[in-house]
């Protein structure tokens, strides 16, 4: 992948995948990554607001010292 | 290496470390900004209110190398025209990875900063009622899209309000502050105000949990004004330069943030009675107030001016408050508000100033011009997402949620568990009983 056999000729562009496809890819898989971020984000949210209007504990097992009590 | 080839990699070094120290010092504005938001929301809601703000910042440093830094190469002329030129701006060119010709790098970094300074904007004003999801959303469309598009038009040597008429903004009061203010406006227009803030029409105070760490995070954003205001200056080997061409210095930039901070912060207090919240966000008034012709205000008239937009910014915050708007921090006042009234201010006071390239002198309808097409442009996109995020029940979490506190549901974590008592809650005695 790399774009230089060696430093001694590297001027310009010296990145990963530079001069192919693989910086293309890369940037799309990136974006993908931040939507599942949203997707996982507002599932999260969900079941988080859920779980309080039922009274149940976010986090399962025990409640450590200084933790709220469920609502 | 011969003596001109030593002269130019040193400049281009100087250049590369002047821009690093203006990423480093905005990130104090980030740093502020958290901690002004705990310090402002009730107890219930703090480590939301900070989970938010590190989100933010990672959202849209994230969406700005994406898609951001592309449109404010593409969106310079109005409406577009520099399409083709903008490739070298999408995130798979040669222009956009690790380069030992180019300095691209360090500049997406400072505009990457100055995005996430929009979202940090719209953060405090919906403090405590808003899902994050839907501010995420609205944060990366103004962070990455509405403000850029608004830098392309009017903070840019060859943006086109510039060029036809006459625009001057050195300090990005316009598209940073004035669109911030006015997306953030239409936001909060459907978002509605928090539980009990207003009682049969009537506005109630809902204090801070903690004042002066909202004090203290506002005094951060004054240190990472000045990476901000630095980031503002064209560093090049032949001097300092406005983003629109025209010569300037560090010194005339000193001069008036310094006078801007301390006359906002003075024409707060007299407006506000000393109330602190308002006397600290007088000094954010006073710099984006004269943030427009920074680079031209005789130190004293900064001052004036400075006095004028903290004096302001309470009777700003009251008229929002009269259409039933809940701004938690102020945002709209200080941002939009002392924005709007430092452009128009610039427009009479450096009226006839030339620009460059023989572009239209500096003039009162230029700037009034501008302060419409940005505020339009900061509103409408601001209303009509929130709007549709509403009627898709995404924007704001269930009342009972809002009542409980978001750091009993969506935070599974305790902000202070040994130490200042969470916020008491009418429903108290029902849960316990």
């Amino acid at each position: 992948m790399s774009p230089i056999d060696s430093w001694d000729d590297a001027s310009g562009v010296v990145f990963t995948g530079a001069g192919t496809i693989w910086p293309v890819l890369f940037s799309i898989v990136a974006f993908a990554l931040f939507v599942a971020f949203l997707a996982v984000m507002i599932r999260h949210e969900k079941h988080a607001y859920v779980a309080m209007l039922k009274h149940e504990p976010i986090e399962k097992g025990p409640a450590v010292e200084g933790e709220p009590r469920v609502y | 290496m011969t003596p001109e080839d030593t002269l130019a990699s040193m400049e281009a070094v100087i250049t590369d470390l002047f821009y690093w120290v203006s990423i480093a010092l905005m990130i104090c504005i980030h740093a502020g900004f958290l901690a002004y938001e705990v310090g402002a929301s009730r107890s219930k809601n703090v480590l939301a209110a900070a989970m938010k703000n590190l989100l933010t910042f990672s959202v849209v440093c994230a969406t700005f190398f994406f898609f951001g830094w592309w449109f404010y190469n593409a969106f310079y002329q109005f409406p577009v025209g520099a399409i083709d030129t903008a490739t070298a701006a999408l995130p798979w060119s040669d222009d956009m990875g690790p380069n030992n010709s180019s300095v691209t790098g360090i500049f997406w970094g400072a505009f990457a900063l100055f995005a996430a300074t929009t979202g940090s904007i719209l953060s405090g004003a919906v403090l405590e009622r808003i899902r994050t999801s839907a501010f995420l959303i609205l944060t990366t469309v103004l962070g990455s899209v509405v403000w850029i598009i608004g830098a392309a038009w009017a903070w840019h040597g060859s943006g086109w309000l510039l060029t036809e008429w006459g625009w001057h903004d050195f300090g990005a009061a316009g598209c940073v502050h004035l669109i911030a203010g006015a997306f953030t406006l239409g936001v909060l227009i459907n978002l509605g105000p928090r539980i009990g803030r207003f009682v049969d029409g009537k506005a109630i105070t809902i204090p801070p949990h903690n004042l002066p760490l909202t004090m203290l995070g506002l005094m951060l954003i004054f240190v990472g004004f000045f990476g901000f205001l630095m980031g503002c200056v064209v560093y090049t080997n032949t001097g300092y330069f406005s983003i629109f061409g025209n010569q300037t210095t560090l010194s005339a930039v000193a001069f008036s943030t310094l006078m801007g901070l301390a006359g906002g912060i003075l024409g707060a207090y007299v407006s506000s009675k000393g109330e602190p919240f308002w006397t600290i966000s007088g000094g954010l008034a006073g710099v984006i107030s004269v943030a427009p012709g920074m680079d031209l205000y005789h130190p004293a008239l900064a001052f004036i001016i400075a006095v004028a937009g903290g004096l302001l910014i309470p009777y700003f915050g009251k008229a929002i408050e009269k259409f039933g708007i809940d701004d938690v921090v102020g945002a709209v006042a200080v941002h939009g508000g002392c924005a709007a009234f430092g452009i128009v201010v610039s427009g009479f006071v450096l009226w006839g100033y030339p620009n460059v390239a023989g572009y239209p002198d500096i003039n009162p309808l230029g700037q009034i011009g501008g302060f419409v097409v940005l505020a339009l442009l900061g509103f409408l996109p601001g209303y009509v997402l929130s709007l549709a995020l509403k009627k898709a029940k995404m924007l704001r979490i269930p009342a009972a949620v809002e009542l409980a506190g978001l750091d009993l549901s969506e935070v599974p974590a305790t902000p202070y568990p040994e130490g200042i008592p969470v916020t008491i809650l009418k429903s108290d005695t029902e849960v316990t009983a």
